[in-house]
């Protein structure tokens, strides 16, 4: 057994799995990948692997939840029991619980929801694999699955975690450096707009750091950004617009 | 700003023109700082001349719009109004249930609970779409008795209940009442595992 | 709303469309009566499971994963090693699964799956002991259904099977009364045979594999047989309310059977044990 500690990021400043510090792990963004749903995505950052779909706008259930005015956003961010080192519990846990709410609510920010009163839109967001970065993969899924079912936004959303791993920021963390790193910011924008639309951080950063952390996550989210805009392309090259035969 | 053309696909977000140049009227909206971005995918178009801008969606959210031939089953009778499902559409898929309403004079109601009705969307307000089944092709494509429930029977133009010899002269019937393959060829849609939500639901 | 035999009456027109097509042997999807529709197996998709895979039967999509844990036997099986099945239907899988606790359907599925599992003898759970009574192997399997087009029984056997069958578990030693880990040391889980299911639509006396989503909402019954071996069956769950003419058993079988050949051959295909016992 080796005694010392594995360095995380070496002296030439590469990180554990050879990645520069501000390179992001191979994406793969699909749109349109399940039948059923109104829109749905697929996303894959490195080993983090997520499914995000889309129902609706439908009648709101039930009724009193309903809002004369526009419609209600339901979001489910849920993680197979597989998707982790152990086995977790298939049930939502807290964790599950708050993430929901901090994507459903980073998504109305975005969504015209006064488009469509009484109605429901559900979003389902399934991590099959966890690999860090879950919530802001499963963000940039769930705004490409809305984009793919057709419902107004007035830009889509696109979310990277920034880490300080041995007082250096790094652009998307895997899980050993999430782990045993000093801190972990999930930020999401919308590319277009420029504007921030969620923010968490986990751990301890100076001021000069966090600008320096938000200027790279920005970094991040335009080359996703970009991604999102070629699967959903991808998607509708072969579409007509409705209506027109 | 450089002058930009009809035709271009674009994405939400990605932005149109200025208000000065356009008014956003669908599929684009104008934000505080003046641009008008498009808010889903779709083919842009300008019209130059009254200076609007809207966005095609190549995907549609909104599937039920006025003017569309849907099929309905009755959920609810009431003095003036008969409250139904929307169960498929002629053109497209209907993916979940719709309230829908049917209004009337009051009076003796034109269909029971449970009744299969082919009406035309008249208009939507706020999420509620209200129906008509006056005109060519409308009306109730499968009627039941108000009393026992059985299935009515076609008699010289009125509906006549074999179980208890009960006629019904005020019901709006379909060309083709009871036909079900008529009615699988209007509501293809039907055939398709997602058409018909309520429809597929029963286990 | 109105019922006729206990069907809602838009079903009904559904029901007789689907019988008028199988008395001329034909489906609305242009298949025959007994054709499976295209199926894929992928195997090891989930790196952080022991054994994964992903089954695509048209277009219903299963996802399965087996994780490996020490635990306690049960108290009536001191000597063999334990088996937990767990199936969830993802709200994001259709419109008509709602989110919540595993419900009726779900726990029926997962227990299809572990009957199909356990009472095959699929797996040799003796082997899967380290101290008699104390410590065991657990094997939890949970499915996912992630795109629901009907018949999620037949591709969940299929996911579960694949993914055992390809599942790399860590070498477990006894030292001193204890049982320690060693992850460096992966083997196979010892395997017997391969179970599969076969799912089966009644329409009157007409009978239909592998139903679809539409399907299953206008047949009158359906059954789902599991098949341990080539001539034996494991499980056999009969769902959906609705009758079983006693003279189509027969054919259920002899159809079933055949059906459950076929869908061996491509899962062992798939899992890389082409031709002969594993």
């Amino acid at each position: 057994m080796e005694k010392t500690e594995q360095r995380l990021i070496t002296e030439d400043g590469r990180r554990i799995d050879g990645r520069a510090l501000d390179e992001m792990r191979p994406v793969r963004i699909e749109a349109g990948v399940l039948d059923r749903s109104d829109g749905s995505a697929y996303i894959e950052m490195g080993k983090t692997k997520i499914y995000a779909a889309v129902y609706g706008p439908k009648e709101a259930h039930p009724r009193h939840l309903a809002q004369p005015h526009k419609a209600i956003l339901n979001c489910r961010y849920h993680m197979a029991s597989f998707s982790v080192e152990g086995r977790k519990a298939p049930g939502m846990t807290r964790r599950e619980i708050e993430l929901s709410k901090v994507i459903r609510e980073a998504l109305e920010s975005v969504v015209i929801l006064e488009e469509f009163p009484r109605s429901a839109i559900d979003i389902f967001i399934e991590v099959i694999q966890a690999d860090a970065g879950t919530r802001t993969a499963g963000l940039t899924a769930a705004s490409l699955a809305l984009a793919d079912a057709g419902i107004p936004m007035l830009d889509l959303c696109a979310g990277i975690a920034v880490g300080k791993v041995e007082g250096k920021i790094v652009l998307d963390p895997s899980e050993e450096e999430d782990k045993k790193g000093e801190a972990d910011m999930p930020v999401a924008m919308t590319p277009r707009l420029g504007s921030i639309v969620l923010l968490q951080l986990n751990g301890r950063l100076t001021s000069a750091e966090f600008r320096e952390a938000l200027n790279l996550a920005k970094k991040g989210i335009e080359v996703l950004y970009e991604l999102q805009k070629k699967a959903l392309s991808k998607k509708f090259e072969s579409a007509t617009p409705l209506g027109e035969e | 700003m450089r002058f930009q053309a009809s035709g271009r696909v674009v994405l939400p977000g990605d932005k149109l023109c200025v208000v000065e140049e356009f008014m956003p009227v669908s599929g684009a909206k104008a934000l505080k700082n003046g641009a008008v971005v498009a808010t889903v995918a779709g083919i842009a178009e300008y019209d130059i001349k009254k200076h609007l801008v809207s966005v095609k969606p190549l995907e549609s959210s909104i599937k039920i719009r006025p003017g569309d031939l849907v099929l309905c089953q009755v959920r609810e009778v009431q003095d003036r109004l008969i409250i139904c499902d929307i169960l498929a559409a002629a053109d497209y898929k209907v993916k979940t249930n719709w309230t829908a309403a049917v209004l009337h004079r009051g009076g003796t109601p034109i269909f029971t609970v449970g009744d299969i009705i082919v009406a035309r969307v008249l208009d939507e307000y706020s999420g509620i779409y209200t129906l008509t089944v006056k005109g060519r092709g409308l009306g109730v494509f499968q009627a039941f008795c108000d009393i026992c429930g059985a299935p009515l029977t076609p008699r010289d133009r009125t509906l006549l209940c074999l179980r208890c010899r009960r006629r019904y002269s005020n019901r709006p019937l379909v060309p083709y009442y009871g036909k079900v393959n008529t009615l699988l060829k209007m509501f293809g849609g039907l055939l398709s595992p997602e058409g018909g939500g309520l429809l597929w639901r029963s286990r | 709303m109105y019922r006729i035999g206990a069907k809602p009456y838009p079903t009904k027109i559904m029901h007789d469309k689907l019988y008028e097509l199988i008395l001329r042997g034909e489906r609305l999807d242009g298949r025959g009566p007994y054709q499976y529709r295209p199926l894929e197996i992928k195997t090891s998709i989930i790196e952080k499971t022991d054994g994964s895979a992903m089954v695509n039967l048209g277009g219903t999509k299963i996802i399965a994963g087996v994780k490996t844990a020490l635990g306690q036997p049960y108290p009536d099986t001191p000597d063999q090693g334990n088996i937990v099945v767990n199936a969830e239907l993802l709200p994001l899988a259709s419109s008509f699964f709602e989110p919540g606790p595993p419900d009726e359907k779900a726990i029926e599925l997962a227990r299809v799956v572990d009957r199909c599992i356990r009472e095959s003898k699929m797996l040799e759970l003796d082997k899967l002991v380290y101290i008699p009574g104390r410590s065991v192997l657990v094997v939890y399997i949970d499915v996912y259904v992630l795109d629901y087009d009907g018949n999620y029984f037949d591709p969940s056997v299929l996911a579960s099977v694949a993914a055992l069958a390809t599942s790399k578990i860590p070498l477990y030693e006894v030292k001193d009364g204890e049982v320690i880990m060693n992850p460096e040391i992966r083997s196979s889980l010892p395997i017997r045979r391969f179970p599969v299911s076969v799912t089966i639509g009644l329409l009157g006396d007409k009978i239909l594999v592998d139903p679809t989503s539409l399907e299953e909402s206008a047949i009158d019954t359906s059954i789902v047989l599991g098949w341990s071996d080539d001539d034996e069956m494991a499980a056999i769950q009969k769902n959906l309310q609705g009758l079983i003419q006693f003279g189509v058993m027969d054919e259920i079988i002899n159809v079933s059977k055949e059906k459950a050949g076929e869908l061996r051959t491509r899962l062992m295909e798939a899992v890389g044990r082409v031709g002969g016992t594993p």
